[in-house]
């Protein structure tokens, strides 16, 4: 498969990354090269191999009790801090 | 002219489960507690913090899938929503995909007598954003402070299927879902502080068409009153988009709800592009049979099985067991008032009389009446007084107010204010002959054949009794002596 200048461009503004139109050729023949890589896949049979979202599979789910429990550690940066402050948001998502 | 257009609306409502801590982590969920006293590394979305899920809101969740008869995937996935906003610290939202906690679902509304059941397309659960605030701030034209109290509370979505025509039927399946979802416990319901909150999928097509128009999606209408408006305002503006030639396009619109009209949300032009993929964090959730079962058992009977209960076992009209039902708290408290007087009937009028009027009157909610000073023994014992003819009907409206007030006894209320009813037959003659004394012209018109004053001697009668005298009794001394 092949990613162009478009995918990069566009891949790069969903994750908030600024690209040099210098860098994005480049770019673009890089992602090609590691997403052929893993199309090496599709040689194989895989019919009836369960796929592996998670690597740890032995536990089934780990859960806990509805318990409020005191906060640790880096909650004191809550307790310091009170509200944070970014740029203002302009547009409504 | 018939009206050559339909709506095609969908629902995708966000319900906030009443679990005590949140998703993933150990805070509290109380809401209106300071700007992030309830947060942590995990909600703060800190590097390296590591989620851990909340059993009971499985529970919640599955009990909520189960009431919207959805089938319930015994293995779902949690997915990772990725889009950047300063209100979702991880750059991610844990929710669920393409294998949700539970499918295939329905709600049945009701109509002007016409039932119709709407699907439910998934129901999953999710962990919710924290709050932005944009206004109020020296500083707010330049910056927007957060506050993530709110962050990692758990939240189910139920998507329904597009199968909603009008704005009353988008009404009536959000009534539907709220008090199913209250019957349960899992949410108190609560669209002004937010506890449920509701997006609408709107589109138009000529009837008899297939394909689906192009729709947009409301947002911001969170209170029941501005459900059918915004549907209908964005119903008729896109008709007219249509009929004036042009087209529909597919947006996020805002309710404003001082202008009454939805506007574009002219967001800087952002890519739907979650790229969701499997949480590594976290394996899969997986709820067996046996907890599925365990949960069944704990199901309380559900509103519209408990009306049509009520309408056969307690000969109700649909509309008296409609109402008597509208929360778990009213229903049980007719209930237990019914068994316990013995008479469903007088009971239904009473409450929904009576007893709901001061209700309304002291905003009383429906959902909690543990504190209500008027108890279904005290309303039974009330009733039976009536039967029995110690009191009559009138003066039991007294008793009735004098029990909410002071939350006394109808026995006790009855013997303070004298209130016993006189069916002594010597007590009330002596009465009666004294009305007719007192009444010579009226008298004389009966007997000449004008029996319509009948009803005249009767109120003269509870008048000077205070109401006191059995109207029975009344009535037949009356007759009797005024036949001369």
């Amino acid at each position: 498969m092949k990613i162009s200048e478009g995918d990069v461009e566009y891949v790069a503004k969903l994750a908030m990354l600024e690209v040099a139109d210098g860098e994005k050729k480049e770019l673009a023949e890089q992602l090609s090269r590691i997403v052929e890589y893993v199309e090496k896949l599709n040689e194989l049979d895989v019919r009836g191999i369960e796929p592996t979202s998670q690597v740890v599979t032995s536990v089934k789910h780990a859960v806990r009790d509805d318990r409020v429990a005191p906060r640790t550690g880096s909650s004191d940066a809550a307790r310091t801090v009170k509200l944070f402050k970014v740029p203002k948001v302009i547009t409504e998502r | 002219m018939i009206h050559p257009y339909e709506a095609v609306i969908g629902l995708e409502c966000h319900a906030q489960l009443l679990t005590k801590s949140k998703l993933f982590c150990s805070c509290s969920t109380k809401f209106g507690d300071p700007p992030n006293a309830n947060t942590c590394p995990v909600c703060l979305g800190l590097p390296g913090a590591l989620p851990v899920l909340n059993r009971v809101a499985v529970t919640m969740a599955v009990k909520a899938a189960i009431g919207l008869n959805c089938t319930i995937n015994p293995e779902s996935q949690w997915a990772r929503k990725n889009y950047f906003y300063p209100d979702l610290p991880k750059g991610y939202q844990i929710s669920q995909y393409d294998r949700p906690l539970g499918h295939h679902g329905f709600i049945e509304i009701k109509l002007e007598g016409k039932q119709k059941r709407i699907g439910v397309q998934r129901v999953h659960m999710e962990e919710d954003a924290g709050k932005s605030l944009h206004e109020g701030f020296p500083d707010s034209n330049r910056s927007t402070y957060l506050d993530f109290n709110r962050s990692g509370v758990p939240l189910i979505e139920i998507v329904s299927d597009p199968d909603i025509r009008s704005s009353a039927q988008a009404y009536d399946y959000l009534a539907r879902l709220k008090q199913i979802l209250e019957y349960l416990d899992v949410c108190d319901g609560n669209m002004d502080e937010g506890s449920l909150r509701c997006d609408a999928n709107v589109s138009v097509r000529k009837f008899g068409d297939q394909k689906l128009g192009t729709r947009t999606e409301l947002k911001n209408i969170n209170s029941f009153r501005f459900v059918q408006k915004a549907i209908d305002y964005e119903v008729h503006r896109q008709i007219e988009v249509i009929e004036s030639g042009g087209q529909v396009v597919q947006e996020t619109r805002l309710w404003n709800s001082v202008e009454e009209r939805t506007v574009s949300m002219r967001s800087k032009e952002e890519a739907h592009d979650y790229r969701y993929f499997p949480d590594p964090d976290l394996p899969l959730l997986v709820v067996d049979s046996e907890w599925i079962k365990t949960i069944q058992r704990s199901m309380p009977e559900l509103p519209e099985s408990r009306r049509e209960r009520f309408e056969k076992e307690y000969a109700l009209s649909e509309y008296d067991a409609g109402v008597l039902t509208t929360t778990r708290a009213l229903a049980d408290f007719f209930e237990e008032t019914a068994k316990l007087s013995g008479h469903a009937k007088t009971a239904a009028n009473w409450i929904m009389g009576d007893l709901l009027r001061f209700y309304k009157d002291n905003n009383v909610d429906l959902k909690d009446l543990s504190g209500s000073r008027v108890t279904p023994r005290m309303l039974a014992g009330m009733i039976s007084l009536v039967d029995k003819g110690t009191i009559s009907g009138k003066i039991a409206k007294t008793v009735m107010e004098e029990m909410y007030k002071s939350g006394k006894d109808p026995l006790q209320i009855i013997e303070e204010k004298g209130l016993l009813q006189i069916s002594n037959t010597a007590e009330i003659e002596k009465i009666v002959n004294q009305v007719l004394e007192e009444n010579p012209k009226p008298v004389e018109q009966y007997r000449l054949g004008k029996t319509g004053n009948f009803g005249f001697f009767v109120g003269q009668v509870m008048k000077a009794t205070g109401g006191r005298a059995n109207p029975q009794t009344v009535n037949e001394i009356l007759k009797k002596r005024l036949a001369g």
